[in-house]
Parts: C-alpha cells; structure tokens; sequence
C-alpha cells in the first residue's frame, strides 16, 4: 500500500505539484533556506535572456512533493534592475501558490516595503522572519501575533543558519498554499487610496487586461514602472493619456512627483507597522561592530586585505601541492596498469592514454588547488569579508572603469578563471559584466601560474617570474581603461549591503564549494579529457609537423622556434599543456640549450595572455554571448602578439 | 536656526543626520529608497574610502556601500548640538 502511494506522487506531473516561490531581499537568508530543504538536489536555471539566476528543487512536505523556487533577492517589485524584473516577471506570470516572503527580522522596517508590494499580488503569502537572534542582540523585539494579524497571513519564526523552524515554515507554506487565502489588504491615506481606486476604476473599463492583481497595476502606474507603463501602453495609448492626466493632478496637489508620494507611503505603512510590532531595548554592542573600525580602516583595513589574500593564496598553493603529488603518483600507477600491458602503438591505447590523461588531470592536477579555493572563498564569503573587500577596492577599481563589486570575480581569477567569469553574473549592468568578464580571463590562472613558475621563475629567477604577475596586472589595469574607454556609459556606481560578521557554518560551506565545484565538472573537465584525448590523436596520426607549419607566421613574429608552434595550440585546450608540451616539443628537458632567456620570456608572456583556455571560452559564451566571446578571443590575441614581439625587442637590449 | 544642507560625505562621523532632499531623478530615488533612504529619515554616515572611494551609511539597522557620486546626490541636515 505504502508503495503504491508513492508510486503514485512520483506520477504526478512537477507542474501539478504546489509551487513554492521563496522571495525577499538580499542577504536575508533565503537562500540557506532554499538549500536547506532542497539541497543538493537542485539545479540553477537561467531566466531566458539574462544571467540572472533562480534556483530550483524539490521538497517534501508531510508526503507531499513541492516545487521550491528561489528567487533572486529583490528589494521592491519596481522594475530597476534585470534581477528585479526576472524576479517580478516570474510573481506575474509563473505559476505561484504560495509566496514565503523571508525578511531579516534586525531589518524588518525597511523589509516590510517588499512585504506591502507582495501583498498586493494577491497570492497567498506566509512571512518567514529569519534571524530573530540577531534581531534581538540589536535590542529588537518583534511581537509575532501582531504581526501576523496586522498582514493577515501567517509568520515563522526561523534562525536558518541553525536550521531552526524551517519544517514549520513548509508546513505552514503547505497549508496556506491548499487554503488559498490571501493577505490583508492594508489602506495608507486616504487621498492616495483614492487616487488609486480611480486609476483602478479608468483600467477596469478600459480594454488593458492583465493578470495582475489591479491594485498592484495601479500603484506601479504611478510610480512610473517602465514595465507597467508599457503595459498599459501597449494595449490602449487611450487609456494612458487618461491615466496620465490624473497622475498630474494628484502631482499637482502634493507638490512632489506620484512616484515619491506612493513610495513615501509604503515607507510610512511600513514605519508605523514596525513602531506596532515590535519593542525596541537597549542593543547589545560586541565584536562584530568594533570589527570594521579595523577592517575597513584606511590604513589598516588594506594591511589587512593584502595580509587576508596573501595568507589565502599561500595556504591553497602549500595545500594543493601536498595533495597534488601524491594523487599524481597513483594516478601514474594506476594508468600503468590500465594500459600498462597493452601494445603502446596501437589508436585504441593512445585513445585510452590521452582520456585517462585528462582524467587524472583534472583530479589531481586542478582539484588540489580548486577544492582549497573555493573552501576558502565560501568560508570569506559567509564570514561577509567580501563586500568589505569591494569597499575598500572601489576607488581603485573606478579607474579601470567599474566598481568595487568587480574586484571578486577578479580575485576569483587567479584560482581559475571559470569561476571568475561565472562570477560577474554579481554585476547589475550588461556593460560592466563584459568588462568584467573580460578582465577576469586576463587573470594569471593556477595553470599559467605553473608556466610563470615552472619556466621564468626557475630558469631566469624569482624576480622575473614576480615581474610577469606585476606586468600583466598592469595590462589588466590598462585593458580596464581602454575598454571603459570603449564602452563609455555611467554606470550606476556601487550599492552594496554590507552584511553584519558571521561564523561560516560548517554545511553551508561546504555546500557552496560543491556547487561550484560542481561547475567545474560539468564545463571544465569534459573539455579537459576531450582536449586530452584530441591531443594524443594528433601525435599518433603525426599532425604535428602541420600543426607547427599553421602557426609559423606566429611563431616567426615572436622568433621562436617552430616546433613551439603546437604547445600554442594546445595551451588553448589546457594552459598547462603549453609547457609541458614543450619539453616534448623541443626533445630536450634543458631548455636553456635550445631557447634564449629572451625566447623564454617572449613564450611566457604570449601563453599568459592569448586566449582563454576552452573552458573559459565556454562560460565566457554563457555570460557574455558569442559577440563577446569572439571580442575576448581576437583582442586577447592581438594583445599576446603585441606584447610578445614588444618583449623579443626590449629583452634584446638585456641580453 | 538656519538649515545647513551638506552632501553625505561630509557627515562621516558626526553622528545622526537628516534626510533633506534626494537630488537626480527616478533612478536615483527608487535605489535609494529601496536600501532605506528616504527624506526625512534619520542615517549615520560611518565611513568613507579613501581617494573618492564609497560612502557607508548607517540606515534602519543595516549599512550600505555607495558610490561617492550617488552618495552625494543625498543632501542632509546636520543635527547641531548647541
């Protein structure tokens, strides 16, 4: 019977199923909400035409199986940025039962202008007031009924970092979603209200029809909505000209335009439901309001950021090291006695080689370094150090052109630059993800890092090997200007909630890194075997000499040798190959015998910047689309050629 | 008493200050709005980056980061302690 009853849920088709929609505004925990209950079963999708993302899952409530989508956090349903229009886009047109609005309870005056716009889309709706411990530390009380009477729909109390209260909080989503009642409608002054209804009066009769809730459809009218105004527009101009006229007049008697009348009474809504609800004592002041007196100090905040990244990279490098060898050397067995036996000439065990190859590349090469950076990025990013990081590198980053923001995917980068450049999708405008997206792949990645290292660092020196990490900063830098330059357009400048201190928990930590590590997995490493196997074909079939006849021209240019010439084409699949080819390249592992400390350095410089491995090209064509994509390739490749032969001429003043 | 109107950045560390005027248009309102700002509001300016850099303000319990150019845009009242 138990098993029939199953079979049966199972059977259920998911657009059947209650559909959970989790909204609220950002850093309010609604995401370690979402991962809590759907964890690691739930996929990112993208919203159709923007890299804005949402998350989905499925999660089972006494039996029964929801549908749980986390939205991304939105601060009004006004249309200002792509993230909110997805986000209201989807409350308007998607299939929603039920709304469990979570706000930070420490915020809740502020969250509860969301909360009021919520309200107005006539959908059931539970209020889930997270954090109430820290609400409590700030000496904020907040009396749960009241609440919960004065909105007219149920309020959880959760403490999502603990895990605390969330069943409750599905169960109560559940039974909202089957009961179907929605909130309270809650009246501000009466002018205004009466403005309403009569712009709800002229859509009423007016040919506009819409699914919207038309009290929401008013307010947002005007407030000067683009989104809503184009609506309206769209279905009757006639309508709009009314609607306008009365829009005017009611600026004409406040003396101030609609939408700061209209927002100046949510705010006051909100306010005084606030003063209602909640009891305000003494807060309890600790470490964490002292914290950023030095954190973010002028002087000593940067000692700090540069102690921070430092400390960071030399404990993921020490760390990836010790695990690389000795993965590194079962992997060598382990491939021995694979194919160790068979005959090493025949397609079938270079075919096998050059997968397993790509295999043990990605584990035992990448992931020593991968896992430890991005365990440390989760733990600085749930700590909140980030966005203290982008305070203090705003003014910096203006110069090349962005904001403070775009200095994570740019740390991201010197790990590896996927990450990095699915990273920009933080950046609110398309103009500053290309540049940021750009940049990032300019990064000296962990693999480049190798090449700097294996080739100028030990051959020719430390310092010189130090110099092409601050050189390529400088072009970097330089690139920022120039593309800025390009794309002139003012962008909106930074706004960022700094979010209080916290202690990562242990889970959500490593929740993160998989997910990402996940994307690794999934883009990165099937390319890396692909390229492998690619690699070994064209040794067995003897296409190298054709390979090094392509790129002649190149080489030529940069006065190297033409064997060299396949180590570029291979970079592009792994940075790392360029290097490790050319030892098998040049038949000899004294490179100092057949390349000139000029050559070396000339090599080095033009494997760092051309183009970013494939890939990076493949999330790079997921963020930026082909038209960047094809931009990041040509230019980083004129750049290299530029660079390198600017190198050969300068170093031949040296030696 | 004559009403002194000073741009964010001039406050930092003077303790509460009022909301006078949000200069620039719909943009800069509905941002500024959304994060908490509004006229008439009480905020502390905490802090300010060095070189033109951001601008963070104490708002309805929580602090923001922003820009210097839209931080400006925000025209406060200094509370005078005579």
């Amino acid at each position: 019977m138990k098993k029939h009853c199953s079979d049966h849920i199972s059977v259920q088709k998911p657009e059947d199923r209650i559909h959970l929609v989790l909204a609220g505004q950002p850093n309010c925990g609604k995401s370690t909400i979402f991962n809590e209950v759907a964890g690691y079963r739930s996929i990112a999708s993208n919203f159709p035409g923007a890299t804005v993302s949402y998350s989905k899952g499925s999660v089972n409530i006494q039996n029964q199986t929801c549908e749980i989508i986390d939205l991304p956090g939105i601060y009004s349903l006004t249309s200002l940025d792509p993230a909110a229009r997805e986000s209201q886009n989807y409350l308007l047109s998607k299939k929603v039962d039920v709304i469990v609005n979570v706000l930070d309870a420490s915020i809740l005056s502020r969250s509860l202008e969301l909360t009021l716009q919520l309200l107005e889309l006539e959908i059931p709706m539970v209020l889930c007031l997270n954090m109430a411990d820290e609400a409590e530390r700030k000496g904020i009380f907040i009396n749960i009924k009241k609440l919960s009477k004065k909105l007219g729909i149920p309020v959880v109390n959760t403490i999502a970092s603990k895990g605390k209260g969330i069943m409750e909080l599905m169960e109560e989503a559940l039974k909202t979603a089957q009961k179907g009642e929605t909130g309270a409608h809650i009246a501000g002054n009466q002018d205004v209200e009466t403005i309403i209804s009569q712009v709800m009066d002229i859509l009423k009769a007016s040919p506009v029809q819409t699914k919207t809730s038309p009290h929401l459809l008013a307010t947002k009218f005007l407030e000067y909505d683009p989104y809503f105004e184009s609506l309206v527009r769209v279905e009757s101009p006639s309508t709009l000209e009314k609607l306008n006229g009365l829009r005017h007049q009611m600026e004409e008697v406040h003396g101030r335009s609609a939408d700061e009348i209209i927002n100046h009474e949510r705010h006051g809504l909100s306010m005084s439901i606030f003063e209602e609800v909640a009891t305000l004592k003494k807060p309890r002041v600790d470490w964490k309001d002292k914290a950023d007196d030095l954190l973010m100090h002028k002087v000593w905040g940067y000692v700090i950021l540069f102690g921070v990244l430092f400390l960071f990279f030399y404990l993921v490098f020490k760390l990836g090291a010790l695990i690389e060898e000795p993965l590194l050397a079962t992997f060598d067995s382990l491939g021995k006695a694979l194919y160790g036996s068979w005959n090493p000439d025949s397609l079938l065990t270079t075919t096998v080689k050059g997968m397993f190859d790509g295999i043990s590349g990605g584990i035992a090469i990448v992931i020593p370094y991968l896992l430890p950076f991005l365990l440390g990025l989760s733990f600085l990013e749930d700590a909140g150090y980030l966005p203290r990081v982008a305070f203090l590198m705003d003014s910096f980053m203006h110069r090349i052109g962005l904001h403070g923001t775009a200095v994570i995917p740019m740390v991201l980068g010197y790990g590896c630059n996927v990450p990095a450049v699915m990273a920009v999708r933080i950046l609110d405008s398309p103009r500053d993800r290309m540049i940021a997206a750009f940049l990032a792949s300019m990064v000296p990645c962990a693999a480049r890092m190798t090449i700097i290292l294996g080739l100028v660092g030990y051959l020719i020196g430390g310092t010189a090997a130090f110099l092409i990490y601050v050189f390529n900063f400088v072009i970097i830098a330089f690139s920022g200007v120039i593309l800025s330059k390009l794309m002139p357009e003012a962008t909106p400048g930074m706004m960022l909630e700094i979010p209080k201190y916290q202690i990562p928990g242990v889970q959500t930590v490593f929740r993160k890194t998989w997910f990402r590590l996940k994307e690794f997995i999934v883009i990165a490493w099937p390319l890396l075997i692909a390229g492998s196997a690619i690699l070994s074909l064209a040794e067995y079939f003897n296409w190298m000499p054709l390979f090094n006849r392509l790129i002649s021209p190149i080489t030529g240019l940069l006065g190297l040798p033409v064997q060299t010439g396949t180590t570029l084409i291979f970079g592009v699949l792994r940075k790392e190959l360029s290097m490790l080819m050319l030892y098998q390249a040049l038949g000899t592992h004294d490179l100092l015998s057949v390349l000139t400390y000029s050559q070396i350095l000339v090599f080095t410089i033009f494997v760092v910047f051309y183009v970013p491995c494939v890939a990076t090209l493949g999330v790079l064509y997921k963020q930026i689309r082909l038209k960047g994509t094809l931009a990041v390739l040509g230019l980083t490749f004129l750049l290299a050629l530029v660079l390198g032969m600017l190198t050969r001429v300068v170093s031949l003043l040296f030696w | 008493m004559t009403v002194t109107r000073n741009t964010a950045h001039e406050a930092v560390g003077k303790g509460d200050v009022r909301v006078l005027e949000i200069e620039g248009g719909w943009n800069v309102r509905q941002k500024l709005n959304q994060i908490g700002i509004h006229v008439g509001d009480t905020i502390q300016v905490r802090r300010c980056g060095i070189a033109g850099g951001p601008v963070i303000i104490r708002t309805h319990g929580t602090e923001i980061a922003m820009g210097r150019r839209m931080a400006d845009k925000i025209i406060i009242q200094l509370m005078e302690t005579t």
